[in-house]
C-alpha cells in the first residue's frame, strides 16, 4: 500500500505531498512516473524554490515550497495534475493506494 | 532532476536519502549597461552586493549598493588602482 499525503494551505493550493511504503503491481509504477516526473517538471519548468527530500533506494519522498504563499499558476496546475492523477488511480486500485488530504 | 526509476514505489529494502531543490531566486545582477553606452541620469549601470564595481566620475551608489548615473552621458567601465575598477558616466561632447 502507497501512503500519500497532501498538504493543502490555507488559499486552498497544495503545498506539500509525502508519498511513502511500496505497492506491488504496476500501481507503483505509475505512482513513481507521476510523483517523479512532477517534481522534475516543477524544477524544470518553473522557478519556484522547493525542497524535495527522497530515499535514493526509493519508497519516500517529500516535497514542499518553500514560498507556499508566491507560488506560480504553473507549479499549481503540476501539482493539481499530479494530485488528479494520483487520485484516479485510487478510485481504480483503492487496495494499491492511501490518500489523505490535509489542509492547515 | 531525479532519475525516473518506475519501481521508486515498488517492494525492496534501502537507506541513504538525499535531497535537492532550489532554495533562493537568481539576483540577476551584474551590468545593466555595457560600455560606451548612453545613459540618462538616473539609470542604473551595475546592480551588486558589496562593491565589486566602484562609482567612478558622475556615478553614484545606492543604499543597496547599486551604481547609477549622476548626468547624461556616456558609459566607460574603468580601472581603479592595481586591482580594482569602477565605472563613469561622461558627458557627450556638445
Amino acid at each position: 500500500m502507497i501512503d500519500i499525503k497532501i498538504i493543502r494551505g490555507t488559499h486552498g493550493k497544495i503545498i506539500s505531498f509525502t508519498v511513502a511504503n511500496h505497492g506491488d503491481s504496476i500501481v507503483c509504477a505509475a505512482v513513481s512516473m507521476l510523483v517523479l516526473n512532477t517534481v522534475n517538471s516543477i524544477e524544470k519548468l518553473t522557478r519556484d524554490n522547493f525542497t524535495c527530500d527522497y530515499n535514493e533506494n526509493g519508497g519516500y519522498l517529500t516535497f514542499s515550497l518553500t514560498n507556499p504563499n508566491t507560488t506560480t499558476e504553473g507549479i499549481n496546475i503540476l501539482l493539481e495534475a499530479m494530485s488528479l492523477g494520483l487520485t484516479s488511480a485510487k478510485a481504480e486500485y483503492p487496495t494499491e493506494i492511501e490518500i489523505k488530504e490535509i489542509k492547515k | 532532476m531525479i532519475t525516473l526509476n518506475l519501481s521508486f514505489f515498488a517492494h525492496k529494502k534501502g537507506v541513504g536519502s538525499t535531497k535537492n531543490g532550489r532554495d533562493s531566486n537568481a539576483k540577476r545582477l551584474g551590468a545593466k549597461r555595457a560600455d560606451g553606452q548612453f545613459v540618462l541620469a538616473g539609470n542604473i549601470l551595475y546592480t551588486q552586493n558589496g562593491t565589486k564595481i566602484h562609482p567612478g566620475n558622475n556615478v553614484g551608489r545606492g543604499s543597496n549598493d547599486n551604481l547609477f548615473a549622476l548626468v547624461d552621458g556616456i558609459v566607460r567601465f574603468e580601472r581603479k588602482g592595481r586591482d580594482k575598477k569602477q565605472v563613469s558616466v561622461y558627458p557627450k561632447a556638445e
